[in-house]
């Protein structure tokens, strides 16, 4: 039972994770593209707990759990500073669509 | 037996509701679905034997974040994205470099995972772990050649990330 | 003047009696139903399942013995919240009718004690609450016209829920705490009641009409905001005691006296910021009557508005509940240090054994916890409502910074004077003395408002 719960844990924060990568190319809004890296984020959390339960010694479990405590603080951090341009972004352009986010762009052609 | 069973209802809850807050083409229910994605992890980490990663979990994931999360999506321009004449799948470009990126890290990490697991073998510990060994690792200086007090100075410095993060915040946010 | 000053204390006495009685008279009306279930051996079955030590979490490989720890729990949960959600809508329709001189519901009365349109004041209207509801279930749930039809029912059941799953926690008393007694107990109850913002959020967002969201906006601004002074103040506080556990902070007060002679400070902008998670007055701005038709509960009829309104009361009487444990002594009425103090006293009276039979009982919870809620009523019906920047300016400029000071300062009064809070009586009166100052400027001085709005 433990084998299954396991790899069962890794393969879906392993799909999560990828799926999170592949939302971050494949999603054209501002927020969702920050949804895809809180995803991923989790993913990773869930991956450190589950993998804390097969230290052998206490120290060891305590830090994976508590890089899982600074993970969750990363997420904090970027998603207050995402969401700040964000802002700074809809105030400047009105829009949250990153293909509208070509004014440095080259025009070769128009 | 039945906690693993919930186990795994939690799991393929997570994994479902994750999907959908990813490839959903409408922003706010995609933050919902993540919302309760952010919950249903709370209760594995709960199984997994954290209460307080649960609960740190519940506060900050699902009761700052996300919705913080909607309250930036309520303010941003309501439009769906990419309003499709009925086409299910609309190609472009960018999709196929996507999804080609996704299975590439997929099956890398898979060898590298599968390698690992199977080199440190499946043994579930049965430790107890409470606030206290937290406290113990974070702060306890006192106790530093057992495992105490190793983190002190990461948690200085996140504390002067999330500082600077306010800052920066509300220097990019404000309007002029 | 003279003759303002003692109509004053005279309506202030008048309605503080008339409150205590309120109270004991609900201490009535649950104590039937708690002792009918110590004597049906319910309360006892709970204890073995549950238990202190146990927890719901222990006994997770039985399925039948948790499904019925479960339904005997919510029955529990929902016997209390229920009771103390009548009572708290008729204690305060009686309390602003006292307030603003008026009568308040006298017509519905119980049957078979008084007869309808009967003077007697004390009873009077006491089933009108019960009446409400069964008006509200006749009626229809309307789902209006381009509305989000699952996030629109979700939400008042999310919400009736989260009061649900925070009444598990219920501090009734070190054995009756319904999920175990915690690691982290205080904690987990403020995740959970940090749930009442999405529900109503997705409330807002799912009417599909302006007020609502300009009420749901207004709503996640407040509640994040005062989310952080709640939660800090609480952790200063909690500096003392060095536990989030719900038996250890009692047990503490109990070994040295109640938490609120150790930081007043705390104490006060913990009850101002709990005010403010509820969105009651003089805080209820997302649903501010004369701005906003009724916020986000606008599109709402029949009994989905039913949910919300059982659930900003129940919540309201289980915050109640939370400051009463964390800085008025829990569920023991006087602490032991004090009675250990006055034993030779009380011994020569012979009470003694009588006092320490009922010092410990869940009947002092609900008891304090009603206190609080009487005057978190007050503070509706006697204060004008807020203005939007200077809630802002509130929480961000005033609550934060204090909170994270006395952090600091409680962490000093622990090392160098042995817990006793020398610096924390300090900060009180210099904060005071700094208010005093403030409170002048702040209102004369006019801004450009942001635009919450």
């Amino acid at each position: 039972m433990d084998n299954i719960l396991v790899i069962s844990t890794f393969i879906v924060s392993l799909i999560m994770i990828s799926a999170g990568i592949v939302g971050i190319v494949y999603r054209r809004n501002l927020v969702a593209i920050l949804i895809s890296i809180e995803v991923i984020l989790n993913a990773i959390n869930l991956d450190f707990i589950m993998f804390s339960r097969l230290k052998n010694e206490m120290g060891q479990m305590v830090d994976g759990q508590i890089f899982a405590l600074f993970n969750i603080l990363i997420a904090a951090v970027e998603i207050t500073v995402g969401l700040a341009i964000i802002f700074a972004i809809r105030n400047t352009i009105q829009t949250s669509d990153i293909d509208k986010l070509n004014k440095l762009q080259e025009r070769v052609d128009e | 037996m039945w906690s693993e069973v919930l186990y795994l209802v939690l799991l393929i809850g997570v994994l479902i509701l994750s999907l959908v807050a990813i490839f959903n083409r409408e922003v706010f229910n995609a933050a919902v679905s993540l919302v309760f994605a952010f919950i249903l992890l709370s209760g594995i980490y709960l199984l997994l034997g954290s209460e307080f990663l649960a609960v740190i979990q519940l506060i900050i994931y699902a009761g700052a974040i996300a919705i913080l999360i909607l309250f930036a999506i309520m303010h941003t321009p309501a439009k769906i994205e990419s309003l499709g004449q009925a086409k299910i799948f609309d190609y472009k470009p960018h999709y196929l470099p996507a999804f080609l990126l996704g299975i590439v890290v997929f099956s890398t990490l898979l060898g590298i995972g599968f390698l690992i697991i199977k080199e440190i073998g499946i043994n579930v510990n049965n430790f107890k772990i409470t606030l206290k060994d937290f406290a113990n690792a974070l702060f306890n200086l006192k106790d530093i050649g057992n495992y105490g007090g190793r983190f002190v100075l990461v948690f200085e410095l996140a504390g002067i990330l999330i500082l600077a993060s306010v800052i920066a915040a509300i220097t990019v946010a404000k309007k002029e | 003047m003279k003759n303002d000053i003692l109509r004053f204390v005279n309506f202030t006495i008048k309605t503080i009696v008339f409150y205590f009685l309120i109270s004991f008279a609900l201490i009535l009306l649950i104590l039937p139903i708690y002792y009918l279930m110590d004597m049906l051996g319910v309360l006892a079955l709970i204890n073995n399942i549950l238990g202190v030590n146990g927890g719901i979490w222990k006994n997770f490989g039985n399925l039948p013995m948790v499904i019925a720890t479960s339904v005997i729990g919510i029955i529990l949960v929902i016997t209390v919240l229920m009771v103390s959600v009548i009572v708290n809508v008729w204690i305060e329709r009686k309390l602003s009718a006292k307030i603003q001189g008026r009568m308040g519901p006298t017509l519905v009365n119980l049957p078979f004690l008084l007869k309808a349109g009967s003077k007697n004041m004390w009873l009077g209207g006491l089933v009108q609450p019960i009446a409400d509801v069964i008006k509200l279930i006749q009626k229809e749930i309307m789902i209006p016209q381009g509305s989000y039809p699952f996030l629109y029912i979700l939400s008042p059941i999310l919400a009736f829920t989260t009061v649900v799953v925070a009444f598990g926690m219920f501090p009734f008393s070190n054995n009756y705490i319904l999920l175990g007694n915690l690691d982290v107990g205080l904690l987990f109850i403020f995740a959970v009641s940090s749930y009442m913002v999405l529900s109503l959020v997705l409330a807002a967002w799912a009417s599909n009409n302006k007020y609502s969201l300009l009420g749901g906006l207004r709503t996640v601004a407040q509640m994040l905001s005062y989310e952080i002074p709640l939660l800090l103040s609480f952790l200063a506080v909690m500096v003392f005691t060095g536990s989030f556990k719900i038996v250890d902070i009692v047990s503490f007060q109990n070994d040295h006296f109640w938490l609120i002679f150790y930081s007043p400070l705390m104490f006060v902008i913990f009850l101002w910021s709990m005010v403010a998670e509820n969105n009651r007055a003089p805080f209820d701005l997302p649903e501010a009557e004369s701005e906003l038709v009724a916020g986000f509960v606008t599109e709402y009829s029949s009994m989905t508005f039913a949910l919300f309104y059982l659930a900003e009361y129940g919540y309201l009487f289980f915050n109640s509940a939370i400051i009463a444990t964390i800085f008025l002594g829990g569920y023991s009425l006087i602490p032991h240090s004090i009675l250990n103090l006055l034993s030779p006293l009380l011994q020569s009276i012979g009470i003694y054994g009588y006092i320490m039979a009922i010092n410990d009982n869940f009947i002092w919870i609900i008891l304090k916890a009603f206190v609080v809620v009487g005057l978190i009523m007050f503070f509706r019906w006697t204060y004008p409502r807020i203005r939007i920047d200077h809630l802002m300016d509130l929480a961000w400029k005033a609550f934060i910074p204090i909170t994270l000071i006395s952090m600091m300062v409680s962490a000093i009064d622990v090392l160098l004077f042995n817990k006793i809070p020398v610096l924390s009586w300090i900060l009180f009166a210099f904060v005071v003395y700094l208010a005093s100052k403030r409170n002048v400027k702040l209102s004369t001085k006019y801004r450009n408002i942001p635009k919450f709005t």
